[in-house]
């Protein structure tokens, strides 16, 4: 399992854009009560184009992030980067928003890109200043964080 | 002649700022440097908050800015409860502070200056064309983020700082070594800079006479301590005073609010600094400095990229000098004994794109009762309307795709951060 990261991305502040963050917080507290060993886990909030950074010549790399995917709300989704393309509406690299395929992209063409990247999205109910996740999304933390779990464990 | 440009969602800024041209008939009828961005409404967010928590919280509002925002509630918080800190910890901060500095302009020079110089639109098509040049970029950039991660406990959004001092300081050895990385980075420093000088005539040759506003301080080239200094005034205004100086207003065409003091609109930001601060350059970031022919008093706002430059030399300098400092002093754990007390204070920094006020209350319990954050891009938004205003009709008679371009890098001179505050994927399946 050495040379694993786990990347939460969002802000905390914005009810469930923070959805990454709040997961690999807890996963981290789940890991390290169960002390399971050569795990990172990372909260890069808003920082964009620091992933690029903690990313490089990683094995295996699962991002958890707030994604509006077109499913119900508070829907988990499994996929790597080439399952998706952004409906962003940026045509260029933006240092924050431009969003994180952009990222990957630049670490593919530099020869950092690890040897493989998952993404879990999460449907957001509602991306609004707020301290708390939506009932919708906290109601089911715990799927998430097993879903999550099995990655990190046994894939 | 009928021109009318819209460029909506600019690209390379972070967040969302529109420019709108219309010109009938020869007359230019509209020149708008729109922020359609939605209220953020962090001062709310952090009332009622504990004065423990804050730094963490402010942190978030910005994710290039985020050790700026905590370096500056902390120091509101200090000021507030009359918390005194240690030589160590000035010094210390200072170091974090540097990183972050650094981050901030490496990246927007080389990720996105670079681009526009070498005429391409992102950083990504430069890797093939351009390899050494992005490969020397990213090593700056990621030396950068392993020194916040040293002082900071993170990249981003740092958990060290704590008011009264740290939680956490590195060990000495861990100073050494970032002394010798700062020493080995000085080449590659040098190679940007050659890179930007060869690019430097793509750079409009573009003034418009505008108030420079920074921190300024005795014998220094000021970042964290300071009272506010002018170039249209020789008296300074004390920090605790920063809301005369910014004068807030609500502009129809935007949803941030804009500032103005002695005229209609102010500047800040690096070339700010540099036209107030010049005369305290280490060696390397004056030669830089001289290189480009910058001097002070420089209204060229697309010069701001390399007041950035000329910046990221004095960072480095004054670091290393920092570490020796404190590798004298002897690096010791403190742990800060602070007890909460009602008051009022105001924390200033110069963060990458400016000067940066936190102004916060507390109740006995040090339970945030108010709080009036005022953000660098929000002070320059008004002076990138009245550049814009200056420009176009220099410009006006050229190709809709060079107005578009030359009105695009003289927003991202001033490196604006308007929406700072999401992150989120939007995404279909393939």
């Amino acid at each position: 399992m050495l040379n694993l990261v786990v990347i939460g991305l969002g802000n905390p502040l914005m009810k469930d854009e923070g959805i990454g963050v709040h997961l690999v917080k807890l996963l981290r507290n789940r890991f390290e009560r169960r002390k399971v060993p050569a795990v990172q886990f990372l909260d890069l909030g808003t920082s964009g184009f620091n992933v690029l950074h903690a990313i490089a010549h990683k094995r295996k790399v699962v991002f958890v992030d707030c994604a509006f995917m077109g499913k119900v709300p508070g829907t988990l989704r499994r996929f790597t980067p080439d399952d998706i393309c952004s409906k962003k509406d940026l045509k260029l690299l933006s240092l924050h928003e431009g969003d994180l395929l952009r990222v990957l992209a630049l670490s593919r063409k530099l020869g950092e890109y690890p040897a493989e990247v998952i993404i879990f999205g999460i449907e957001p109910k509602e991306v609004l200043p707020g301290n708390e996740l939506t009932d919708v999304l906290s109601s089911k933390l715990d799927e998430y964080l097993n879903s999550i779990e099995q990655e990190i464990l046994y894939k | 002649m009928n021109k009318k440009i819209d460029i909506h969602h600019i690209t390379r800024i972070e967040g969302h700022g529109n420019i709108v041209v219309n010109m009938m008939d020869g007359t230019i009828d509209k020149v708008e440097w729109q922020v359609p961005e939605a209220p953020r409404l962090f001062e709310a967010m952090v009332r009622g908050r504990s004065w423990e928590d804050l730094q963490t919280v402010v942190s978030r509002i910005c994710g290039i800015c985020s050790i700026s925002h905590s370096l500056t509630c902390i120091k509101g918080i200090e000021d507030a409860m009359k918390i005194q800190v240690s030589e160590q910890t000035e010094k210390l901060r200072l170091l974090t502070h540097y990183s972050e500095l650094m981050q901030s302009h490496v990246l927007h020079l080389g990720y996105l200056v670079a681009p526009d110089l070498l005429g391409v639109k992102s950083v990504v098509p430069l890797v093939e064309s351009h390899f050494e040049v992005v490969k020397v970029v990213i090593g700056l950039h990621r030396i950068a983020n392993q020194w916040s991660e040293l002082l900071a406990g993170r990249t981003t959004h740092p958990i060290t700082f704590k008011p009264g001092g740290f939680s956490k300081i590195p060990t000495e050895s861990q100073l050494r070594e970032l002394y010798t990385i700062l020493l080995n980075i000085i080449p590659d420093l040098k190679t940007l800079v050659s890179v930007l000088l060869s690019l430097a005539d793509k750079l409009p040759d573009f003034k418009r006479d505008t108030e420079y506003v920074a921190l300024v301080y005795p014998e220094t080239y000021a970042f964290y301590h300071g009272s506010i200094g002018s170039t249209d005034i020789d008296k300074t205004v004390p920090v605790s005073e920063f809301e005369s100086v910014a004068n807030e207003y609500v502009s129809p065409q935007s949803t941030a609010k804009w500032t103005r003091w002695n005229r209609d609109s102010y500047a800040v930001g690096a070339l700010a600094r540099f036209n107030l601060n010049s005369a305290y350059l280490t060696p390397l970031a004056l030669d830089i400095a001289q290189t480009f022919g910058l001097k002070s008093k420089c209204t060229n706002p697309y010069l701001n990229n390399i007041a950035q430059l000329v910046e990221c030399a004095y960072i480095v300098e004054s670091s290393l000098k920092l570490i020796e400092e404190l590798l004298v002093l002897g690096l010791r754990h403190e742990v800060p004994k602070v007890k909460p007390r009602a008051g009022e204070g105001v924390g200033c920094i110069e963060a990458p794109r400016g000067t940066l006020f936190h102004r916060y209350v507390f109740d006995q319990q040090g339970i945030c009762t108010s709080a009036n954050l005022c953000i660098p891009t929000n002070q320059n938004h008004g002076n990138i309307q009245k550049d814009l205003e200056a420009l176009v009709p220099k410009i006006i008679e050229r190709s809709e795709d060079e107005i578009r371009l030359l009105m695009e890098m003289l927003v991202r001179s001033y490196d604006p951060c308007i929406s700072c505050s999401t992150h989120y994927l939007n995404v279909e399946f393939v």
